[in-house]
C-alpha cells in the first residue's frame, strides 16, 4: 500500500499569503490545488515537498469574468469540471472545452484545476513508477539519478509534455499572470514552458498561476483532437490544438500546437501558413487535401516521440500528423458553420 | 428463454430466479468491509523487501540496518522459517525467502514488521543486500535447452496428445504461429490480510483468498505446526479470477504475527500486486490444421509453449488444458499436440480465468478462419460440420457424455440480429474507435465481424479428488448454511441461499462464516466449481436435514414415512390430516448435517495423452463487431454478441453477470490488456498503463442465448459459468479486426500500431 509521506498542509486567506508562503518556505515547499497530479507523485517518491500550500479553497482563483478586451479571464482555480459544463465558454472556445473535457476522469476533472493542469509534470514511463521500481531499474536524471534511462546519450531529461489543456490555450494566444511575493507579471502561456522535462516550467517555482487570460474569439473557431488509446482516463500519446481565423469564407490565420512529443508543447503555427487564403469550403470538401497533408506533415516534422510512452514511437509521431489534419478540419466546419 | 424452478408458493428468492446478491448494495456504495479494511487493537504493518532482479544470488544479507530503524518490531528472511521452506500448489518450488538466489522480478527476500506502513517500507529498504546480478532467460523458446534455473529443471511440464493416425493426410491443410501476451487478473482489491496470533501457539489469518483449506495446508506446513493450530477466515474479497489461488504472503505475515506475538496486517501496492500474483500464461503456439475438400477436419498438429515463469504454480495443470483443449469443440478424427511449460526468469504464471483454455481458442479460432478461406467456405458453416456432439469423440479419447450444444450456441449467435452501422446522428465522442478523444474520421473507419467458438473443462480433472463440504443447520425454522467455500465476487453466497430456500421453502437463510475451523474443504473457487459442487453439498446438507425432519414427525406422530413430505415449508400428509410449519415440526429439536460431495472420479492422461480426464465441459460462441480506424489503428468494439452452454439458470442476473464479466476480460485481452515485459522487468505494473478496458471501452453484450441443456449428474443441471464466457471473445475480437483490416494479426494484444504501421508506409516515417 502507498501512503502519503508526511508533509505540513498551509491554508493561505489570499493569493498574496500564499505567495508569501511560498517565498518563506523556499525550496521545501509546493503549491496544490486539486492535487490530483502532486499527491500521487508524492505517494510513488517523485515529489518530495515538507510543505504545501493549498490553493484549492481560495475563491479569489475561482473568479469567471470578461476583459475589456472582450476576452476572458479564468482563475486558476477553476475546475475542469466548471470548464467543461459551461455552454457559453464551449461556444466561444471549443478547443479549450474539448482539452479539459478529454483530461481523465470525471472524478479527477472535478478536483483537478485548470492551474494545475497548465503545471502537470512532464510524463516519462522510467518515471512515473513507485520509488521501489525506479530503484530496482536504476534511477533517472528526472529524480534521484543521473542518466536519461530512454536516451542514455542524452544531456537533458526527455519527459513528455502531457497537459491537454496548455497547448489548446496556446493555440488560442492566452496568457497567464503570474504572482510571487516579487510581483505580479503577465506571460503568454507558451513563454511557461520549457524544452526540458526536468525543468519544464519557465516560471519560478513560487509563482503562482493567478488566473488564464483566453483573447477574444470573434472570428476564430478551435479544435482539440487527443490521440489515446481508451474512451477516458489516458493521457494524451499525441495532441493536436488548431485555431484559425476567418470573418468570411476564407482563412486569414492558423495556429497549430503539438503535444505530447516533446517536453514542451511545440508551437508550429508556421506550418499553418499555407492555409492562409484557403477557403473553408475548398478545404473542407477535398479539394485542398495535399495542402493539408502538407500541412499536417510539416507540423508533425518536430514531433520527436521517444519510446516512454505507451505505444509504438513512430506510430505516435504518424498519430501527430494525422490529428493536424483532423483538427483543422474540425475548426474549419466550425467556421464554415458560423458564416453560413 | 430461462425456465424459473419453482421453490413453493409466494416465496421468493428460490432456484431460477434473479435473486439480488446480499453483497451488492454495500459493494456499491462502499460500505463492504474488503480485507485490507482489517484492523486489530495494537496491530503492526507488514512490508516485504523484494528483489529488483530478475536472475541473481544474493552473496550476502545485513537486516541490522532495518533493526536499526524505530519502531520495528521484527524483521525475518530465510532462516526464520520453522517449516518446510518453500511452497506450491502443485510442488512446493517456491521458496518463502529467497536463500542464495532470486529468479523474478519481485520475490520476497525479507519481511519487515513495524508501527506505521512507512516505517515497515523505510525499514525493508534500509536491509543491504549484495547481489551478484546474472543474465535472466526470459525467453520461453531459449528456455528449454538453457541450463536450468531451478534445481528442477526449466521443464516444468510437458504433455503429449497423439490420437488416432499421427500420418492423417487431408487435402488442405492451413498453418500459423500465434502468440498471446501476459494478462493480468486486474482485480480491484490487492492482496491484504490480517494475521493474529493465538493463545495456543496457533495463528488466525483473516484474508481474501480463493481456498482456504489449501492455504492452510500450505501455511500450517511452512510454519511447522499442526493444521489446527492454522485457522484461515474467509475476509471481503476483491475480486481474484485466479490471482488468489496461490499464496503471496500469508506465510511471511503469520510468521510476523508469531514472531512479534501481535497482529500484523499487510496491503499490497498495486505494484506489488502485479509482482505478488501469479498471471495469465503468455503462449507460443504453432498449428497446422487439415481437412478434406469438404471442409471435415482431418488433423490437427500443434506445438504449445507456455511461458511459466520463475515457479510451477499450476503450470502442469494449465497447460495439460491447453493441450486437451488445443483443437477447440470440434470432431477430429486425428491429433498431434506437443505441449510445454517452461520455466524462465519472467514473473510466474498461474491460474486465471480460462486456465489455457484461452490462449488455444485464439490459436485455433483463427486457424478455422483460415482453414474456411481455404476451403472458400463459411466460416460459420465450418464450424458448425466440425462441432462436437454427445457421443463424439475428443481428441484425448474421451468419449462426450453430457450435453454438447456446440452447434446450438453457433446457431443462436449466427443468428442473432447485426449491429447498425453507425449514423451521422450518432455522437462521434461515444460512436467512433478513440473513444471521446475522437480521433477517428468516419471515412476512414472500417466494420468487421468476428466469430469465434471454444471450451473449456469444469471443475477438477486428472484423477484429483475433487470434494466440498456444507453444513445445513435448522433450529427454530430458520435454516444456517455453512461452508468454507469462498465467494470471490461470483454469487455463491446467494446460490447457496436460493438452494436451501428452494428445499425448505423458507426466506430466512442465513450464512455461517467461512473458515477452516469447524468445517471441511470446499475446494478452490476456480475451475468455474463452485455452483456444482458446493451447490451439491449444500443441497446434500439440506436435503438430509429435511429427510430427518420428516422422519422425526413420522415417528412422533406415528404415521409411514412415505406419507409425509416437506413442501412449501410445511410438513405435510397427502390425507391433509398433518401440515406443521417447520417450527411446528421440529417441536424444539435441532436438526443438523453435513454433507461431503464429490463428482464422479477422472482419470489421469495417459503418454499419449488418452483418459477420461474430465467431468464436464461448457461451451461458448461469441461474435464481435468492431469499427477500426485504419491510419490510426484504434479499434472500437461496437458489440459482442454470445451463446453460453450452461445446463440450467439458477440465477439469471448473476448469470448474465459473469457472462458480461467474462466477454469484457477477453476484450481486454483482444486489444489492451497486456504486462509489458522487458529482460524481466514489469514495465507497467500500474493502471496507468497496465489498461483494462473502462466502462466506455467495453461493448454491450448480447445474450443471443442461454442455452438450458440440463448437465446430467449437475444439481439442478447447473454447468459452471465462471470461465466459459471469457475465452472465445478474444478470438471473435481478433477476427473482426483481422476482417477489417485483411491484416494477418497473429498476436494478441492487437495494438493500434499493429494496424496502423503495418498499414501505412512504416518506413516513410522512419527517417
Ligand atoms: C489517472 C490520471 C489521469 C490523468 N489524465 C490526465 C490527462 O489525460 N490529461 C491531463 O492533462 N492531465 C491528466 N491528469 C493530471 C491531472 O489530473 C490534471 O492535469 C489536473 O488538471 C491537475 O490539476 P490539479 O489542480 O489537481 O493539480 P495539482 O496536482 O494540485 O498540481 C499539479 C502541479 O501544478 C502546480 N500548481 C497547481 N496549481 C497551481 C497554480 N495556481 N499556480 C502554480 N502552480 C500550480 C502544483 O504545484 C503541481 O506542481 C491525470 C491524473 C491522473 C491521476
Ligand atoms: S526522459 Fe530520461 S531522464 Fe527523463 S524521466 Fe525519462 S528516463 Fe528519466
Amino acid at each position: 500500500m502507498l501512503r502519503l509521506p508526511r508533509f505540513r498542509y498551509l491554508r493561505p486567506q489570499s493569493v498574496a499569503e500564499a505567495a508569501d508562503l511560498m517565498a518563506e518556505h523556499g525550496e521545501q515547499a509546493m503549491l496544490v490545488a486539486g492535487g490530483t497530479d502532486l499527491l500521487p507523485k508524492m505517494k510513488r517518491g517523485q515529489m518530495e515537498a515538507e510543505i504545501l500550500v493549498g490553493l484549492g479553497h481560495l475563491a479569489e482563483l475561482r473568479q469567471l469574468e470578461r476583459s475589456d478586451d472582450g476576452g476572458l479571464r479564468i482563475g486558476a482555480g477553476v475546475t475542469l469540471s466548471q470548464i467543461v459544463h459551461d455552454a457559453a465558454l464551449a461556444r466561444l472556445y471549443p478547443g479549450y472545452v474539448r482539452a479539459a473535457a478529454l483530461v481523465s476522469s470525471p472524478a479527477l476533472r472535478n478536483a483537478g484545476t485548470i492551474g494545475g493542469n497548465l503545471c502537470v509534470d512532464t510524463r516519462c514511463n522510467f518515471y512515473d513508477q513507485s520509488y521501489e521500481w525506479r530503484m530496482a531499474v536504476g534511477f533517472c536524471m528526472k529524480k534521484d539519478g543521473d542518466i536519461c534511462r530512454v536516451a542514455p546519450a542524452s544531456k537533458r531529461c526527455r519527459a513528455i509534455a502531457s497537459s491537454d489543456t496548455a497547448p489548446a490555450a496556446m493555440a488560442l494566444g492566452a496568457t497567464v499572470t503570474l504572482v510571487s511575493s516579487a510581483g505580479r507579471r503577465e506571460v503568454p502561456v507558451s513563454a511557461l514552458y520549457e524544452d526540458d522535462g526536468q525543468f519544464y516550467l519557465a516560471k519560478a517555482a513560487d509563482e503562482i498561476i493567478e488566473s488564464i487570460q483566453l483573447p477574444a474569439a470573434t472570428d476564430w473557431s478551435s479544435s482539440y483532437v487527443k490521440v489515446r488509446r481508451r474512451g477516458s482516463i489516458d493521457f494524451p500519446l499525441a495532441g493536436v490544438a488548431v485555431a484559425l481565423k476567418a470573418a468570411g469564407p476564407v482563412i486569414e490565420e492558423g495556429r497549430i500546437v503539438i503535444t505530447a512529443v516533446a517536453s514542451r508543447p511545440l508551437d508550429v503555427s508556421e506550418a499553418a501558413e499555407p492555409l492562409v487564403g484557403c477557403t473553408l469550403a475548398s478545404l473542407l470538401e477535398g479539394q485542398r487535401d495535399e495542402l493539408l497533408t502538407g500541412v499536417a506533415a510539416s507540423a508533425a516534422r518536430p514531433a520527436k516521440p521517444l519510446d516512454n510512452a505507451d505505444l509504438h514511437y513512430v506510430w505516435r509521431k504518424q498519430m501527430t500528423r494525422r490529428g493536424v489534419e483532423q483538427a483543422v478540419r474540425e475548426a474549419a466546419t466550425a467556421l464554415l458553420a458560423r458564416s453560413a | 428463454m430461462t425456465t424459473v424452478l419453482t421453490t413453493g408458493p409466494g416465496l421468493r428468492g428460490g432456484l431460477g430466479e434473479s435473486v439480488r446478491r446480499p453483497d451488492g448494495g454495500p459493494k456499491a456504495r462502499g460500505e463492504f468491509a474488503f480485507s485490507s479494511d482489517l484492523e486489530a487493537e495494537d496491530m503492526l504493518w507488514a512490508h516485504l523487501l523484494r528483489s529488483p532482479h530478475p536472475s541473481a544470488a544474493i552473496s550476502s544479507l545485513d537486516l541490522s540496518p532495518a533493526f536499526a530503524v524505530p519502531g520495528v518490531a521484527a524483521v525475518l528472511a530465510a532462516g526464520d522459517v520453522p517449516g518446510r521452506q518453500s511452497f506450491g500448489l502443485d510442488y512446493p518450488d517456491q521458496p518463502v525467502f529467497a536463500g542464495k538466489v532470486v529468479r523474478h522480478v519481485g520475490e520476497p527476500i525479507a519481511a519487515v514488521a513495524a508501527d506505521h506502513p512507512i516505517t515497515a517500507r523505510r525499514a525493508a529498504e534500509a536491509i543491504a543486500v549484495t547481489y551478484e546480478v546474472t543474465e535472466p532467460l526470459t525467453d520461453p523458446e531459449a528456455a528449454m535447452e538453457a541450463p536450468p534455473i531451478h534445481e528442477r529443471g526449466n521443464v516444468l511440464f510437458h504433455q503429449d496428445i497423439v490420437h488416432g493416425d499421427p500420418g492423417a493426410t487431408g487435402e488442405v491443410s492451413v498453418e500459423g504461429s500465434y502468440a498471446t501476451a501476459m494478462q493480468d487478473q486486474a482485480f480491484l482489491g490487492p492482496e491484504s490480510a490480517l494475521a493474529v496470533p493465538a493463545g495456543d501457539g496457533g495463528v488466525d489469518l483473516y484474508l481474501a483468498t480463493q481456498w482456504l483449506h489449501v492455504d492452510r495446508d500450505q501455511i500450517a506446513a511452512c510454519l511447522g505446526l499442526p493444521l489446527d493450530l492454522v485457522r484461515l477466515h474467509l475476509s471481503g474479497v476483491g475480486g481474484a479470477f485466479g490471482a488468489r489461488e496461490d499464496m503471496s504472503m500469508q506465510v511471511q505475515l503469520c510468521l510476523l504475527a508469531m514472531r512479534t506475538g501481535r497482529p500484523v496486517k499487510i496491503v499490497f501496492s498495486r505494484e506489488e500486486s502485479f509482482l505478488g500474483h501469479v498471471h495469465r500464461h503468455p503462449a507460443r503456439m504453432w498449428y497446422r490444421h487439415s481437412a478434406d475438400a469438404d471442409g471435415n477436419l482431418v488433423k490437427v498438429e500443434a506445438k504449445l509453449i507456455l511461458d511459466g515463469g520463475a515457479y510451477l504454480s499450476s503450470s502442469p495443470a494449465v497447460l495439460q488444458n491447453a493441450a486437451c483443449f488445443a483443437a477447440g469443440p470440434y470432431r477430429v478424427p486425428n491429433a498431434v499436440v506437443d505441449a510445454t511449460a517452461v520455466r524462465t526468469n519472467n514473473p510466474p504464471c498461474g491460474a486465471m480465468r480460462g486456465f489455457g483454455a484461452v490462449q488455444v481458442c485464439f490459436a485455433y479460432e483463427t486457424q478455422m478462419d483460415k482453414l474456411a478461406a481455404a476451403l472458400r467456405m463459411d466460416p460459420v458453416e465450418l464450424r458448425l460440420r466440425n462441432a462436437l456432439r454427445t457421443g463424439d469423440t475428443m481428441i484425448t479419447g474421451q468419449v462426450l457424455s453430457g450435453a454438447a450444444p456446440v452447434a446450438e450456441v453457433i446457431r443462436a449467435v449466427a443468428a442473432a440480429p447485426l449491429p447498425a452501422e453507425p449514423g451521422p446522428s450518432d455522437a462521434p465522442e461515444i460512436a467512433l474507435p478513440g473513444g471521446a478523444g475522437r480521433t477517428a474520421e468516419r471515412d476512414r473507419v472500417r466494420r468487421g465481424i468476428g466469430f469465434a467458438v471454444g471450451f473449456k473443462n469444469l471443475m477438477y480433472s486428472a484423477g484429483f479428488d475433487d470434494f466440498t463440504t456444507a453444513r445445513c443447520r435448522l433450529e427454530e425454522g430458520r435454516v444456517t448454511i455453512t461452508s468454507a467455500a469462498v465467494e470471490v465476487g461470483q454469487g455463491l453466497v446467494t446460490l447457496m441461499q436460493q438452494i436451501a430456500r428452494h428445499i425448505f421453502g423458507v426466506a430466512d437463510v442465513s450464512l455461517g462464516e467461512a473458515t477452516t475451523a469447524g468445517i471441511g474443504s470446499a475446494g478452490s473457487t476456480s475451475a468455474s466449481r463452485q455452483t456444482w459442487m458446493t451447490g451439491g453439498a449444500v443441497e446434500a446438507a439440506c436435503r438430509a436435514v429435511a429427510e430427518r425432519l420428516v422422519s422425526s414427525v413420522a415417528q412422533r406422530l406415528e404415521r409411514p414415512l412415505a406419507s409425509l413430505r416437506l413442501d412449501g415449508g410445511r410438513v405435510c400428509s397427502d390425507d391433509g390430516a398433518v401440515d406443521l410449519s417447520l417450527v411446528g415440526a421440529a417441536s424444539g429439536q435441532v436438526f443438523e448435517e453435513t454433507a461431503v460431495y464429490r463428482h464422479p472420479p477422472t482419470e489421469e492422461l495417459d503418454e499419449k495423452g488418452q483418459g477420461n480426464a474430465h467431468v464436464s465441459f461448457a461451451f461458448g460462441a461469441h461474435r464481435a463487431v468492431v469499427d477500426v480506424d485504419l491510419d490510426l489503428g484504434l479499434v472500437r468494439v461496437v458489440d459482442v454478441t454470445t451463446a453460453q452452454d450452461v445446463g440450467r439458470a439458477l440465477n439469471p442476473l448473476q448469470l448474465i453477470g459473469q457472462i458480461e464479466g467474462g466477454t469484457a476480460q477477453g476484450v481486454g485481452l483482444a486489444v489492451m490488456e497486456e504486462i509489458v515485459l522487458d529482460r524481466g522487468t514489469v514495465r507497467n505494473p500500474s493502471f496507468t498503463d497496465y489498461i483494462i478496458p473502462t466502462a466506455l471501452d467495453s461493448p454491450p453484450v448480447t445474450i443471443a442465448g442461454l442455452i438450458e441443456e440440463p448437465e446430467p449428474g449437475a444439481p439442478h443441471g447447473a454447468k459452471g459459468a465462471g470461465e466459459p464466457p471469457a475465452i472465445s471473445s478474444t478470438a471473435a475480437v481478433a477476427a473482426a479486426i483481422r476482417d477489417a483490416t485483411g491484416l494477418e494479426l497473429a498476436r494478441v494484444p492487437i495494438r493500434p500500431q499493429d494496424i496502423a504501421l503495418a498499414l501505412a508506409a512504416f518506413e516513410e516515417d522512419r527517417q
